[in-house]
């Protein structure tokens, strides 16, 4: 597994203000030198003129960067802050890196990012000193964090074994949860952790044909499902994101497919939730995925056209139609509550009749309140 | 600034016409020629004049001015297809290994004319200037910015879209209709679609953009025609118009309707009121507003 990420990156430039973080010390000793580089100044490194090109984009994905990361690391779902347009749960995020290995068609990092490394931040401990302090004034509230905004939770986890110390941390917190989201496999590196039963492990689901299509890179769904049974089996909390949703021909075939064998291999497990939420990307991304995936991919061949959060999605009564299948499958065969990602006001109503405040399960999801 | 102190004087036979980037505007008659080194910058056709003329013709050298400098003076304005010639004449003639410089003028120049120099926008330069020359310049009367040419970054080979520029360039769509026209065919092609399929004898602009749309989003084209056709099954208050629209993600009934006093008004709710039931009791209709 590490052997493989080690192989996967081309070259690791360190910061020199990240000498003495464990992590450096991890990667120097599972690198070969002739892969190491030591940097003073990030500015060269890091500066890129506006986009990233395709090709610059990609490369960034096989340069992994070492170093500091001087801002704050926890904030809010960026799906917070356009209440307006869309209805979000409440969630937090804890940004460990920046980039993602893997090689999504769809990933909307694609036009987020304007750096040209994977960037794994060497400071870990100030992070955790961040959630400390919070902790000390929001300890009592029900806070959801998650670490995989602009980075897999976990796909480089195996390097740098972030997990570990986040585990113990949130093991003294009563109400507050963790949620390491991934499109990997990677778990085996923290399922000896003891842990307080609020550190959820999630995956971001598709059927096996999507995966091959759009998911570039990353675990198959069968080793995903593995990793997840691993976890269960270690008393981790689970959960599952339906998202995106990608309309292909067979679309209701294979997600009925996935649905019910979710709900056969998990039936007895602890699923903390289910999320579906379909293809949605920023209008400028169409041309980097165009030139990056070509017109093959059913995310670039996507009917997809503008919402009112700016986004492109599909037809809305498409969107729905999706919506209500998944929820209706997942109804049929298990008893997980289903909410739905990233959608506007209107896309809630017309696949449940009701706003998730309106809904038992997800009420406390969804109950807005304040740090 | 320019002073005459600022200048050399040079012939225009002692010149190099290395940097003709057939500028759009021509350079006046009335107008001295300028150089920079012993490249003109400017009057590139002047070898056009009377032979004996134009070898005696005085030429003004730039002095303690950088390439770019002189070349925004001597051209205010350049589109995104003439800056893309410019550059590459000026990596043609100044190329790295013998001019180091060369990489940060056209980075300069890029910047006096507005143009951020990004990676994927000096390699969407370099395939511009391989368009047919007509192409370029019709890019250039529309306007047409390096964002709305972005779909071409996609393609490798433009020499894939030659058979489509004829029927772009005898529509002469707007910008923003030309825009969207260049990204439907980029899309088109490299979703596999044949030459038989996207020729279309089309006299009007929006037609040619109806039928590449219809191409490229067939599934909701046909959804919106059914639609369509569906409410106009519907019996609608007199005087009101009811038709099926696209609104971006939504599409839905769009009416209009028209009453002149309080009881038409009454009459059309009730109309109204009906349709309301009768989609209601009535799958076909109900299902316009859920797809599959």
């Amino acid at each position: 597994m590490v052997e493989k990420l080690i192989s996967s990156i081309d070259s690791v430039y360190i910061h020199q203000q990240a000498k003495d973080a464990a992590v450096t010390s991890r990667i120097l000793s599972l690198f070969p030198s002739s892969k190491i580089q030591w940097v003073e100044e990030d500015s060269s490194l890091t500066h890129h003129e506006g986009s990233l090109s395709a090709h610059t984009y990609s490369q960034s994905k096989r340069k992994l960067y070492i170093t500091p990361f001087k801002g704050q690391f926890f904030k809010r779902c960026p799906g917070a802050s356009q209440r307006k347009a869309l209805t979000c749960c409440n969630y937090h995020v804890l940004n460990l890196g920046l980039q993602c290995n893997m090689n999504c068609s769809y990933c909307y990092l694609q036009s987020y990012l304007k750096t040209p490394v994977m960037t794994i931040y060497s400071n870990i401990d100030d992070a955790i000193k961040e959630l400390q302090d919070m902790s000390l004034d929001h300890g009592q509230k029900n806070l959801r964090v998650g670490t995989g905004e602009v980075i897999d939770s976990l796909s480089l986890d195996p390097l740098t074994l972030y997990s570990r110390p986040l585990i113990d941390f949130f093991s003294r917190q009563k109400h507050w949860s963790l949620e390491f989201k991934t499109k990997s496999c990677h778990v085996d590196q923290f399922l000896d952790c003891d842990h307080r039963g609020n550190v959820i492990v999630s995956w971001s689901i598709n059927p096996q044909e999507v995966i091959e299509h759009e998911e570039h890179g990353t675990a198959s769904l069968e080793e995903r499902l593995n990793a997840a049974e691993k976890s269960v089996r270690k008393g981790f909390p689970i959960a599952f994101h339906l998202d995106p949703m990608i309309y292909h021909e067979n679309w209701k075939t294979n997600y009925e497919k996935l649905i019910q064998t979710l709900s056969l291999r998990f039936r007895n497990a602890n699923v903390q939730g289910i999320s579906v939420g379909t293809l949605r990307f920023q209008p400028e991304q169409r041309h980097i995925m165009r030139e990056r995936f070509g017109m093959q991919s059913w995310v670039t061949q996507a009917e997809v056209f503008p919402s009112e959060s700016g986004k492109l999605r599909y037809d809305s009564h498409l969107r729905t139609t999706m919506f209500k299948f998944a929820i209706d499958k997942f109804k049929e065969h298990s008893p997980w509550p289903v909410s739905i990602c990233m959608e506007t006001p209107e896309t809630w109503i017309a696949t449940y009749e009701k706003y998730p405040t309106q809904i038992q399960e997800l009420k406390p999801l969804f109950q807005p309140y304040r740090l | 600034m320019y002073g005459i102190d600022m200048h050399n004087f040079k012939t225009l036979i002692s010149c190099q016409r290395n940097l003709d980037f057939h500028p759009e505007v021509p350079w006046s008659d009335l107008l001295p020629l300028y150089c920079f080194e012993d490249e003109l910058l400017c009057g590139f056709h002047a070898k056009d004049k009377t032979h004996h003329e134009t070898h005696e013709a005085t030429v003004i050298e730039f002095k303690n001015h950088n390439l770019p400098q002189c070349l925004k003076v001597l051209h205010p304005y350049l589109s995104f297809p003439e800056i893309s010639r410019l550059t590459e004449r000026i990596s043609l003639r100044f190329p790295n290994h013998t001019h180091p410089e060369s990489k940060e003028w056209v980075q300069q120049l890029w910047r006096l004319y507005g143009y951020q120099p990004r990676e994927d926008l000096l390699i969407l330069a370099t395939k511009i200037t391989a368009l047919p020359f007509a192409v370029q310049q019709w890019l250039t009367q529309k306007k047409l910015a390096p964002q709305d040419l972005a779909p071409l970054r996609a393609v490798n080979d433009l020499n894939i879209l030659n058979d489509y520029w004829e029927i772009l360039l005898s529509l002469n769509p707007s910008k923003s209709e030309g825009t969207k026209g260049i990204e439907l065919l980029v899309e088109l092609i490299l979703m596999g679609h044949s030459k038989e399929t996207l020729n279309t004898h089309t006299t009007t602009t929006q037609s040619w953009l109806s039928f590449l749309q219809s191409l490229r989003y067939p599934l909701s084209t046909q959804q919106d025609l059914h639609a369509e056709s569906k409410i106009r099954t519907l019996h609608w208050p007199a005087k009101s118009e009811a038709r099926w629209v696209r609104r971006g993600d939504r599409s839905g009934v769009e009416l209009k309707l028209f009453f002149s006093n309080p009881e038409e008004l009454k009459i059309n709710l009730v109309r109204l009121e009906k349709i309301s039931r009768d989609v209601d009791g009535n799958n076909t209709l109900a299902e316009l507003w859920s797809k599959n």
